[in-house]
């Protein structure tokens, strides 16, 4: 691989650079709310362009960061810098930040002009500026019809648009958006996802968005932080975080996972064999770091990387499990498994429908006795 | 069993209106009374009417009652407002959870007790200070300033604790300094608050009678007062006419209150449907 080379991967993957300067950065940021840790000791890198997702279930403390950023709430603890300025004593209204609130906050006495040119108006631009910038950026959102509407005669999802207008304006070095797309239907929230990371692609404007919806995240993200109270679990691409999980919790979180627990039994170059607790079962999965033998650990495998057959697989087929179909959800495209293994272990195995069910038979039905199986490669040892 | 216990429902709500009702019905009948006597219809007339238009004691005592009233109204507005907003939004300080309690005081004090205190303290002022010189409109505008206050605050405080903090950080966000904030967010969001608590204390003002009473001095009666001291000296038609006058009045801006809130719901209602479709 030439250096040249090396250099365009890393104008995407700016984190993988050892040289790269970091846009935002957080140090130790703790908050607390009298004894109960919000956000707890948290240390972040975030890069010029980036769409950062923090991805996190309900009180997790993902708002509370946010506003820490945008300075609504003051770290008890660590450091906080944007761009290379020190942010600690620095107010809301003079950081080069601007937010999209969870409920919009949309300004119900303004109309829609009114609410998108008030950053402007607030910094001093002169009025022919301001409303040809308004005009520009109420055509990106096409919402040139609603210019006069009070926030009151608008949908949902003009709403919404409204509120990603006025926080775009000022065009800010970074964008935070809480849930920008959680009181948004399904449908329009799927559409909005793309339109969203287009825009981000125009503007170049660094992104920090928060989601409680891992499909939402997997689908925006450069990179995803999970967090679980207070703390993040994990930091990576959407790609690092499926398929190598850190933890057996973010194997879960994160779409679904068969786990089956065991210890080492031995370790030959990068296959590990595992024998597993329930049953008579040893199977082996791929692990590049050396592993010492009879430690506990977990084996992840997700449910579309199971093989699932009423035939006897070939001989020297690794991690053969036989088992019997439980359960069966029909999805058109595929169809979800739950499958009884020797040892009394369910597993979720996803099979694609290759061949039109007719007469309501389908490939696999309830009590079919078949074989699973998956190669060593397809799983995930974990020890945490 | 049902059908009994609605008609004696509908029994006592005929009672309870009647109760209410009826002496407004018999003061505005008696307000048209010839007779001069109270109990004896001696057929119709507005000659009361008359010699209230003409009585100046009357005019002048309506006039210092409106007077104070405004004065009163948008004084109590202006510093309960601002009390309110100290209270709710602005970083705590010392003593905040007993500033929040005492400004509610002056809502359960019995009116006697205000207004002997606030004599007291005039008497005292004076004394020390040579000021106010003699009791009259500064000094009841002041008494009324005092308890009407605190009902702004109060109806402030409500709004303010109810209303979305995220308007005022959204526009803190977008580069309003917090005094800005307070004019182009907070106080446009408060104004209805606001205009509620004006009328509230333009009202409690007018038909204030105990505190009014105790830091009057000769020669200022307000409306109230002077009602009070003709009826001392027996019923007279002419204060029935007055009263009448009154109840109209009333009658008419509670009847605009109404309307215009009506108008207000009435174009929300379209301002969803607009948004629905
Ligand atoms: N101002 C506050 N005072 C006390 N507790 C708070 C405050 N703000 C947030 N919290 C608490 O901090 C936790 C994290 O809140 P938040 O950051 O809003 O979670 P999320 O956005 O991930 O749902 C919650 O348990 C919440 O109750
Ligand atoms: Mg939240």
């Amino acid at each position: 691989m030439s250096a040249e080379n090396q250099l365009t991967d890393f104008t995407d993957r700016p984190w993988l650079d050892p040289d790269a300067r970091p846009f935002i950065t957080l140090q130790g940021i703790s908050k607390s709310f009298g004894s109960f840790k919000a956000v707890d000791n948290i240390d972040l890198d975030i890069y010029r362009g980036e769409l950062f997702v923090l991805l996190g279930g309900s009180g997790c403390g993902k708002t509370t960061l946010l506003r820490m950023l945008a300075g609504f709430e003051t770290p008890t603890a660590g450091t906080l810098s944007i761009d290379g300025a020190d942010m600690s004593s620095t107010a809301p209204y003079e950081r080069p930040v601007n937010m999209m609130f969870q409920s919009y906050a949309l300004f119900p006495h303004m109309t829609v002009e009114k609410n998108v040119a008030y950053g402007l108006k607030r910094d001093g631009v002169k009025k022919a500026e301001i409303k040809q910038r308004v005009d520009e950026m109420l055509q990106m959102v096409e919402l040139q019809d609603f210019r006069k509407r009070k926030p009151d005669q608008l949908s949902g999802g003009q709403r919404q648009r409204v509120a990603l207008a006025r926080a775009l304006i000022k065009r800010p070095k970074v964008l935070l958006l809480d849930e920008p797309l959680g009181a948004l239907d399904k449908r329009l929230r799927e559409q909005t996802q793309f339109e969203l990371m287009n825009l981000q692609d125009k503007l170049g404007t660094t992104f920090i968005v928060v989601t409680h919806d891992q499909e939402e995240a997997m689908t925006l993200a450069t990179r995803i932080a999970v967090m679980d109270q207070g703390v993040f679990r994990q930091v990576g691409t959407p790609a690092e975080i499926y398929e190598t999980p850190a933890t057996r919790f973010i194997a879960g979180f994160i779409g679904s996972a068969n786990m089956f627990d065991g210890s080492v039994e031995q370790q030959r170059g990068n296959l590990v064999s595992v024998r597993l607790n329930t049953g008579d079962l040893v199977i082996s999965v791929e692990h590049d770091e050396p592993i010492a033998n009879g430690t506990a650990v977990t084996v992840a495998v997700r449910p579309e990387k199971i093989r699932v057959s009423k035939q006897q697989p070939e001989p020297g087929t690794d991690n053969v499990m036989r088992g019997s179909v439980k359960e069966m959800a029909y999805l058109g495209r595929n169809s979800t498994l739950r499958v009884a293994i020797e040892g009394g272990q369910v597993l979720e195995v996803n099979s694609q429908n290759r061949y039109r069910a007719r007469d309501g038979q389908h490939e696999f039905d309830w009590d079919d006795q078949v074989t699973v199986s998956f190669p060593p490669a397809s799983a995930v040892l974990l020890t945490a | 069993m049902k059908g009994k216990r609605s008609t004696f429902l509908i029994t006592c709500l005929c009672f309870g209106f009647a109760f209410l009702y009826i002496p407004i019905f018999l003061l505005i009948l008696y307000s048209f009374n010839y007779s001069k006597l109270l109990p004896v219809w001696g057929g119709f007339s507005t000659r009361w009417y008359v010699t209230v238009f003409q009585s100046e004691d009357v005019w002048d005592a309506t006039l210092l009652s409106l007077k104070i009233a405004l004065m009163n109204a948008t004084v109590a507005t202006l510093l309960g407002t601002m009390a309110g907003l100290m209270l709710v939004r602005f970083a705590r300080f010392r003593g905040k959870t007993l500033f929040t309690g005492m400004i509610s005081a002056p809502l359960v004090m019995p009116e006697v007790i205000t207004g002997l205190s606030l004599l007291l303290l005039f008497i005292t002022l004076q004394q020390i200070t040579g000021w106010p010189g003699n009791r009259g409109v500064t000094t009841i505008t002041i008494a009324h300033i005092t308890f009407s206050m605190a009902y702004v605050a109060i109806i402030i405080q409500s709004r303010l604790i109810n209303s979305d903090l995220s308007l005022e950080e959204a526009a803190l966000d977008l580069g309003a300094k917090p005094f800005r904030v307070l004019f182009d967010i907070t106080l446009p969001l408060l104004a209805p608050g606001m205009v509620a608590g004006w009328l509230l204390a333009f009202t409690l003002s007018l038909d204030d009678l105990v505190i009014a009473s105790f830091v009057s001095g000769p020669g200022s009666t307000t409306l109230p007062m002077l009602i009070y001291s003709r009826v001392r000296l027996g019923l007279k038609p002419d204060i029935n006419a007055l009263a009448t006058i009154l109840i109209v009045t009333v009658a008419i801006g509670v009847l605009l209150a109404g309307w215009i809130l009506l108008r207000q719901h009435q174009r929300k209602l379209k301002a969803e449907q607009l948004a629905s479709q």
